[in-house]
């Protein structure tokens, strides 16, 4: 009997015990089949993948804003740190930073810049040694890789040639 | 021993099981009723999105749905949800919830004036995807609204433009639909009492 409850309340915890698993693991799962995509579309770690501005004929992912100009760029700071250069542009466009787990751990954008270009490094803990430049804001990742979105606002079409032209200015370099 | 008894540890671990299952499924069951957040204009959000606090059934979802969702200070999305004769509690998936008719002529009312920096309504066909139109015009933002001298506007949203339409959404002309609304950099008024703020009023003026 005592044998029986305990097969019982065992296979019980492990169901439950599975679909927790199963949760948990779902946004990094999707995570890395999504960096995948961009990856090959970057050619690597470290680069940014332009994208298109969103139209009826775009079919990448679901929702995607018409507003704004996607770029992407998935990083693994475990090979390099990386300074990241962001051009000057005074209309909306802001870089979200996101860990392997789908967390976002940190944001800069126009907000936080003045009449130069914002330079930031990434780094972490398994980074090889590296020398930031002074005026660099030092942002430190929660995993080895991760992902930045970049997102650039187009308030009119006309604009679109200009800001595409202006976000791939932006400078990715390994600090090795 | 009796040959049933052998069996038993079987069929034990068989309950277990689906009494494990029965215990998840509730729990998710609870969560899906507690998650979303309506706007008695006619929207609807969900709690905890782009939040690292999110529990584990939001952020699952979450990642499927919009998996670089941003926290409430930087953006919040909400979806159009003005069925009234929809029982939110007791349906499932959300999608059903979301769907407006390509047959009937919507109305989006309000003032472009939102503490926030910038704001976009957007329409998207039931596999969430832009839809073609003669215009190529997929949404309208705060910054390119036909609005009156005092800020208000009105976006119509049908598959037909309306005569008198100074904002025309173009809808699918078959099936369904859904709008989204997309707040940026919200002041804290807004994403902190976003079940109240006046948002633009989404309505039904009739049938095409």
């Amino acid at each position: 009997m005592k044998k029986n409850i305990f097969v019982f309340v065992i296979s019980m915890l492990v169901t439950v015990g599975l679909i927790i698993f199963a949760l948990q693991a779902t946004p990094s799962y999707l995570m890395k089949k999504r960096n995948e995509v961009y990856l090959q579309e970057a050619g690597g770690f470290n680069k940014f993948y332009h994208q298109q501005l969103p139209d009826s004929d775009f079919d990448a992912f679901v929702s995607p804003s018409p507003d704004l100009l996607y770029s992407y760029l998935v990083f693994d700071v475990s090979r390099a740190a990386i300074l990241v250069e962001f051009p000057v542009h005074a209309e909306f466009w802001v870089n979200q930073m996101v860990g392997d787990n789908t967390d976002t751990f940190a944001y800069v954008g126009y907000k936080d810049q003045l009449d130069r270009p914002i330079r930031l490094v990434l780094f972490n803990h398994e980074s090889p040694m590296f020398e930031a430049p002074e005026d660099a804001k030092l942002i430190e990742a929660p995993s080895n890789t991760g992902t930045f979105l970049l997102r650039y606002l187009i308030r009119n079409k006309r604009d679109l040639a200009e800001i595409d032209a202006k976000r791939r200015l932006v400078k990715v370099v390994e600090l090795n | 021993m009796k040959k049933t008894e052998k069996f038993r540890p079987f069929l034990m671990a068989l309950l277990g099981g689906i009494l494990g299952l029965l215990i998840a499924n509730t729990a998710l069951f609870y969560h899906i009723h507690q998650m979303p957040v309506f706007n008695p204009n006619g929207w609807m959000t969900g709690k905890g999105i782009g939040s690292k606090e999110a529990d584990l059934f939001t952020r699952a979802v979450i990642s499927k749905i919009g998996i670089f969702a941003n926290s409430k200070e930087q953006a919040i999305y909400l979806s159009a949800c003005i069925d009234d004769s929809i029982d939110y509690k007791k349906l499932f998936p959300f999608k059903d919830w979301l769907s407006l008719s390509a047959d009937k002529h919507y109305r989006i009312e309000g003032n472009v004036k939102i503490p926030v920096s910038w704001w976009s309504i957007t329409l998207y066909n039931n596999s969430d995807f832009l839809v073609e139109n003669p215009e190529d015009r997929y949404s309208f933002t705060s910054f390119n609204l036909v609005t009156d001298a005092n800020g208000n506007f009105a976006i119509d949203v049908a598959s037909q433009k309306p005569a008198d339409a100074t904002n025309w959404l173009p809808a699918p002309h078959n099936g369904s639909f859904n709008l989204k609304l997309r707040i940026y950099e919200p002041f804290a008024e807004v994403y902190e009492n976003i079940a109240t703020y006046p948002l633009p009023r989404v309505k039904e003026v009739g049938e095409i």
